[in-house]
């Protein structure tokens, strides 16, 4: 059918559920979550093999054109992307199997959770607007399931209905751009538009650019449109939160990388200006409300929204330098993020609240969790020898390259701001106990171990060895900037 | 000159059903005029030379999803409410 | 044959009934329908782009992405309904601005 990446996700996640039908109700957690695990492992596996060929030349599938022109393009951009959602799928499976053992109907979450993965991974692999909205769907609807997964807690509904009627406006909205862009090219193959869009700046292109980037937007938490984001990360079971903020809402700013770089070069001038005021308006917003939560999951999504700004600020300088630091962000954030969710995940499932006082103290209950939890917030604030501190470097460089040095002093000035609530979650770890309430709270389970501290020790690894990731990224950048290489 | 007359009719006929569906204060009487729409879009795609559309957008929308509207409202609402 | 801009008149039109309806409206049921009427209005924009380019034909492509689009949009309206009758029995009303346990 497609390649084995892509293929082996979906036969898994067929097989997951008819598996977990005829596992006894007690350990069908645990067989289910090993069996989806070995799904993504094949991929990764496969994914990581076929590595070195893309770096001369991408795949395409099918081999020759048809008359219909969808394809699959295999290639360094949507690799980095799919590396990361296969990764943070398999370590929210591993966690999950201890995680929900709890929950109900756990054979069709990990089933729900692995097409998810496979939405992001061919959303990220398409080579034309088709073969993406499906792809983009098929992540979209999974993902309302999942994030209302435990329907018997009232905010988990609200926050899916809330969650459903906005990102369904988005996916009408990119619906409505792509038939605007049909009508004005007449196919939909991403290169072939690109080049048929060379002549003319007509309003229509403008509309249909509009349209895109409000569409696709919504997802990626651009400021108007990310009334979602606290709820819908805050009321997740926290897997789905890793796996909702570290590579969903990646996937959104990536796709608005590709088209923007792809089709829309045209109009260059126009969407550098609004991507800068889109970027500060992130950082912004989300730095200074994030200094007013108490709930750490929401302090966690503002935090996201404001370092999808930073991402931003790369793509608003429009060099190549730009944009390989912002994918190198994208990547870097996704890991960090999902870290910081699945270390909050641990500390609920053992005192089961999400309130930032009733954690206090509880680094020396659970010092391994506090640990990776220090990782990753030291991460997201900038720390040196990690991850999160070179690619904020490249993005100030980038800025400085560009002639934007406004936009790289704001980027220190925000994240000094962000540092504010950061601190604030590294004091009620360290702190002394406040009363008996946390004695009997012991480490977190191996299971939900093994994923966090993997996390933690790839986080540490690309901040001191940052070489593979970064040609990673160069490389991608340079074939997203032109598009020539893929007609 | 009648397919001109009939296909204006047509658009003219779905904007109306669109709005009568969302300002009608009777949520059973909006559920209808919505089911009346999508038939009205269906007729369009069929005068589009597009028939093979026509029959799916007649099959699942105004038929399942417009099953699933009127099931959701007997579930919740009811008939003697009248909501906004 | 009513001139082109007749039809792209037409989607441009239901486009906005369904974000004023989006906008304004309370009930949760009339959300739904507000976004399926977005859905249909994109659908239309397809048949009618691809019809006006060559006369009496139109493109498979254009067909073949509005008959799957339709049937997401039925898996939506689903999941969103199976949802509106969850947050009934939660919250005994179906008005949006009454759900707001989730605050700040």
């Amino acid at each position: 059918m497609f390649t084995p990446i892509i293929d082996s996700l979906f036969i898994f996640s067929i097989i997951t559920p008819i598996i977990g039908f005829f596992t006894p109700k007690k350990s069908s957690c645990l067989i289910c979550g090993a069996v989806s695990a070995g799904g993504y492992i094949i991929s990764m596996a496969y994914l990581l093999h076929i590595l070195p060929q893309i770096l001369t030349s991408p795949i395409r599938i099918p081999m020759e054109t048809s008359a219909v022109s969808t394809s699959i393009v295999i290639d360094v951009p949507g690799s980095l992307m799919s590396l990361l959602a296969l990764a943070l799928g398999l370590f929210a499976t591993i966690y999950s199997m201890r995680f929900m053992e709890r929950d109900s109907g756990t054979p069709l979450y990990y089933s729900l959770l692995m097409a998810m993965v496979t939405g992001i991974v061919g959303a990220s692999y398409s080579g034309d607007l088709f073969t993406l909205f499906i792809f983009w769907e098929l992540m979209c609807i999974t993902s309302y399931v999942l994030v209302g997964f435990r329907r018997n807690v009232k905010e988990s509904v609200e926050a899916a209905i809330k969650y459903m009627l906005m990102s369904g406006v988005g996916s009408a909205t990119i619906l409505f751009g792509m038939s605007l862009l049909y009508g004005l090219t007449g196919t939909l193959n991403l290169p072939r538009i690109a080049l048929s869009l060379k002549a003319g700046g007509e309003p229509w292109l403008y509309a249909s650019l509009g349209m895109l980037i409000t569409g696709f937007g919504i997802k990626a938490a651009i400021v108007p449109l990310h009334v979602w984001v606290p709820d819908a990360y805050a009321a997740a079971p926290s897997p789905i939160s890793a796996i909702i903020a570290g590579a969903s809402t990646e996937l959104a700013v990536f796709v608005i990388c590709k088209l923007l770089f792809f089709i829309f070069p045209v109009i260059k001038v126009s969407w550098m200006e609004f991507f800068s005021v889109f970027a500060v308006l992130n950082m912004v917003l989300g730095n200074i409300v994030g200094l007013l939560q108490n709930d750490v999951k929401r302090m966690l999504a503002y935090s996201s929204v404001a370092h999808i700004g930073y991402i931003f600020i790369g793509i608003a300088a429009g060099t190549k330098l730009g944009l390989t630091a912002s994918l190198l962000h994208m990547f870097n954030h996704g890991l960090m993020k999902a870290l910081a969710f699945l270390c909050m995940g641990a500390i609920i499932y053992r005192i089961g609240s999400r309130n930032l006082e009733d954690m206090a103290g509880i680094g020396r209950r659970m010092p391994i969790t506090s640990t990776a939890f220090t990782i990753a917030v030291l991460g997201l604030i900038g720390m040196p020898p990690l991850n999160g501190f070179i690619s904020k470097l490249l993005l100030f460089m980038s800025c400085l390259d560009s002639g934007m040095l406004w936009l790289g002093i704001l980027l220190i000035i925000f994240s000094a701001v962000s540092t504010g609530y950061y601190i604030r979650i590294l004091k009620a770890l360290i702190a002394a106990p406040r009363d008996e309430r946390l004695s009997d709270v012991k480490e977190a389970p191996i299971l939900i171990l093994i994923p966090i501290c993997c996390l933690a020790f790839l986080m540490i690894l690309l901040g001191i060895w940052p070489d593979p990731i970064l040609r990673f990224a160069e490389e991608s950048s340079s074939w997203l900037m032109e598009v020539g290489r893929y007609a | 000159m009648l397919a001109d007359v009939a296909q204006f009719a047509l658009i003219a006929s779905t904007i109306a059903f669109a709005l009568l569906s969302i300002e009608v204060k009777n949520l059973f009487h909006a559920v209808i005029f919505f089911a009346l729409m999508c038939i009205s879009i269906g007729a369009i795609f069929w005068m589009l030379n597009a028939p093979y559309l026509a029959v799916f957008q007649l099959a699942i929308y105004a038929g399942a999803v417009v099953a699933l509207l009127l099931a959701t409202v007997i579930l919740t609402v009811g008939k003697e409410r009248e909501m906004k | 044959m009513p001139s082109f801009s007749a039809y792209l008149a037409c989607a441009i039109i239901l486009y906005i009934i369904g974000l004023y309806c989006l906008v304004t409206k309370r009930n949760l049921i009339r959300l739904v329908m507000g976004v399926e009427i977005l859905i249909n209005a994109a659908h239309i924009n397809f048949i009618a782009f691809s019809a006006y380019w060559v006369p009496g034909f139109i493109d498979p492509l254009a067909r073949s992405i509005v008959i799957v689009s339709i049937g997401l949009a039925g898996c939506f309206g689903a999941v969103l309904l199976s949802f509106t009758v969850y947050a009934y029995r939660h919250y005994g009303t179906l008005d949006v601005r009454r759900m707001r346990e989730l605050r700040g």
